[in-house]
């Protein structure tokens, strides 16, 4: 059965004064009037969260957000896939829309993590390693690190090709209301910060962030009488790498990556070069170009050549995070994925304001730790 | 005091081990020693914002140890990669380094996960060699042990894991 998007919302991205319960909330509420459906129309309830038990002291968020939506008794379960949890909740959402368990489903996504120490977040998020690697004080930026490193040796890639995907998705974010930072950098600014896990620097990574998203799925047949604006999911898959990053053949191959947009184009019925326009999780520069490669948008090791060209720019032939990805707009971990899909659908129905472009097909890659669960999306406006 | 490969009968080896052999699903029944062999830099990264409990700034390396002599059969893996903290910056690819043991690499006390006493690990940093020596090349190793391994009675090893 197909499955339609039929309402996004997007919470302000930040520093935040509300807590995880009043930022679900407030997503949800929004959803659900971009959507003009009525709580009581809600059968399945998804909440995609990777650490509010950790972060705050507050579990069992599903439940507490269909209270406040008051859409009880519709079923509600959290989703975690840690930072792509929002994208685990896609496919769940789908998944309960298209095996006909439910005819309305709502998807919010958030996290809050800007009250703890940039310390502690980083360690709540580190938890995820093994303890082999935990041992060693290993963090998600230090794989990054690692990484980017041996990218740049092996393909002899200029270090200028990281900062500039940091200075093209700082200016679209300029133009996203809800981002976290709304400022332009340079070139010089990124690549003159301070380093982070050598050779990469402050501006390239994405900050911590409060935030919140939502997304209305429904059958296609029930969109259709609802709204003449809607996306459709056409494809979607998710898969999992290795838990210990460094037991990968290759370390610039995100098998995760690979392998969940194979799915999706194949369920799509289409190439990577239908698409449009793609929203990459961007948690670090470097990723930018992994998600190119794996998704099938650039050869192995030529990613870094279309960010200096300026193809994946908003008005290139190909933009790549016209949001301003997770660099500008902020990473609240469970949201991300959610957000992901939120601009994929806004651009599809014509409603980005601003960072409009003109795109029939779009994709979301949401990837949860270094790579290890990757959620590959696809939507299609009708 | 180890500092193990896990080997499965098909010669597929990890470093840590796993229930079941991630490339064929046998069990990984036996163990290759690390902490005699020399390894290889495959990547490095200095890491400056650091969780607490872990010192900062904190140099990291994938490392890659040739164990072509302990795993069997026409599929078995030639080399196995670990990571490692080392002991000095001044790391670079291509490097050629040694395990060293480390009483304790964390402050155990501080941090989600929950350990007692680490063990061995890769922490020696050796003679330099030139960035595009061929990897079977000579590789001189100078620095010494810190401590011979198993100077250091380490009873724990099977206690640590998550809180």
């Amino acid at each position: 059965m197909p499955v339609a998007v039929i309402g996004a919302s997007m919470t302000e991205f930040g520093d935040r004064d509300a807590w995880i319960r009043e930022l679900l909330a407030e997503a949800g509420v929004a959803a659900l009037d971009d959507a003009g459906i009525d709580p009581d129309d809600v059968e399945h309830l998804y909440v995609s969260n990777m650490a509010s038990g950790e972060f705050q002291g507050q579990t069992g968020i599903m439940n507490a957000l269909a209270h406040d939506l008051g859409v009880m008794p519709a079923y509600s379960e959290r989703v975690d896939q840690t930072s792509s949890s929002g994208g685990a909740g896609i496919y769940e959402a789908w998944q309960s829309v298209a095996s006909g368990a439910s005819e309305m489903t709502l998807l919010v996504g958030g996290e809050k993590m800007h009250h703890k120490t940039t310390a502690e977040a980083t360690d709540i998020i580190a938890s995820i390693t093994h303890p082999d690697e935990y041992k060693h004080g290993v963090t998600l930026p230090s794989f990054a690190g690692l990484t980017a490193r041996h990218y740049l040796e092996r393909f002899d890639a200029p270090r200028e090709a990281l900062a500039r995907v940091a200075v093209k998705n700082h200016r679209n974010g300029v133009d996203n209301p809800h981002a976290q930072f709304q400022k332009e950098i340079d070139v010089e600014t990124a690549l003159g910060s301070p380093i982070v896990a050598d050779p990469l620097r402050l501006y390239d990574f994405c900050p911590i962030t409060d935030g919140s998203s939502g997304l209305v799925f429904t059958t296609e047949e029930r969109a259709q009488e609802l709204t003449d604006d809607y996306a459709v999911v056409s494809g979607i898959d998710g898969a999992t790498d290795t838990h210990v990053v460094h037991e990968r053949d290759d370390p610039t191959v995100m098998g995760g990556v690979v392998e969940s947009s194979r799915g999706a184009y194949e369920m799509a019925g289409i190439e990577p070069e239908d698409v449009d326009v793609a929203e990459l999780h961007d948690m670090f520069t470097i990723l930018e170009f992994l998600q190119m490669e794996g998704c099938g948008f650039a050869e192995q090791g030529c990613a870094w050549e279309q960010v200096m060209e300026g193809r994946t720019e908003r008005d290139g032939e190909f933009p790549i995070n016209t949001s301003g990805g997770l660099k500008s707009k902020g990473h609240p971990l469970g949201a991300s994925g959610v957000a992901q899909g939120y601009e994929i659908y806004k651009q599809l129905v014509g409603e980005a304001g601003p960072r409009q472009v003109a795109a029939d097909t779009g994709l979301a890659c949401n990837v949860g730790g270094f790579g290890n669960c990757v959620i590959t999306t696809v939507m299609e406006a009708r | 005091m180890t500092f193990d490969a896990h080997v499965c009968p098909n010669g597929h080896a990890t470093c840590p081990g796993h229930a079941l052999c991630p490339e064929c699903g046998d069990p990984q029944e036996g163990t290759v020693d690390l902490t005699d062999r020399t390894g290889e830099v495959v990547t490095w990264t200095t890491s400056t914002a650091t969780p607490p409990g872990v010192r900062e700034p904190n140099t990291l390396a994938i490392v890659e140890f040739d164990v072509s002599d302990a795993t069997e059969g026409p599929d078995g893996d030639d080399t196995v990669r670990a990571i490692g903290q080392a002991t000095s910056d001044d790391v670079e690819t291509g490097d050629a380094v040694e395990p060293v043991y480390v009483e304790e690499l964390r402050d155990p006390d501080i941090g989600l996960h929950k350990y007692v006493n680490v063990l061995v690990d890769v922490r020696g940093h050796a003679s330099r060699r030139p960035r595009n020596s061929h990897r079977s090349g000579g590789i001189t190793c100078v620095r010494q042990y810190e401590r011979p391994f198993g100077a250091v009675g380490c009873p724990h090893r099977q206690s640590y894991g998550r809180l």
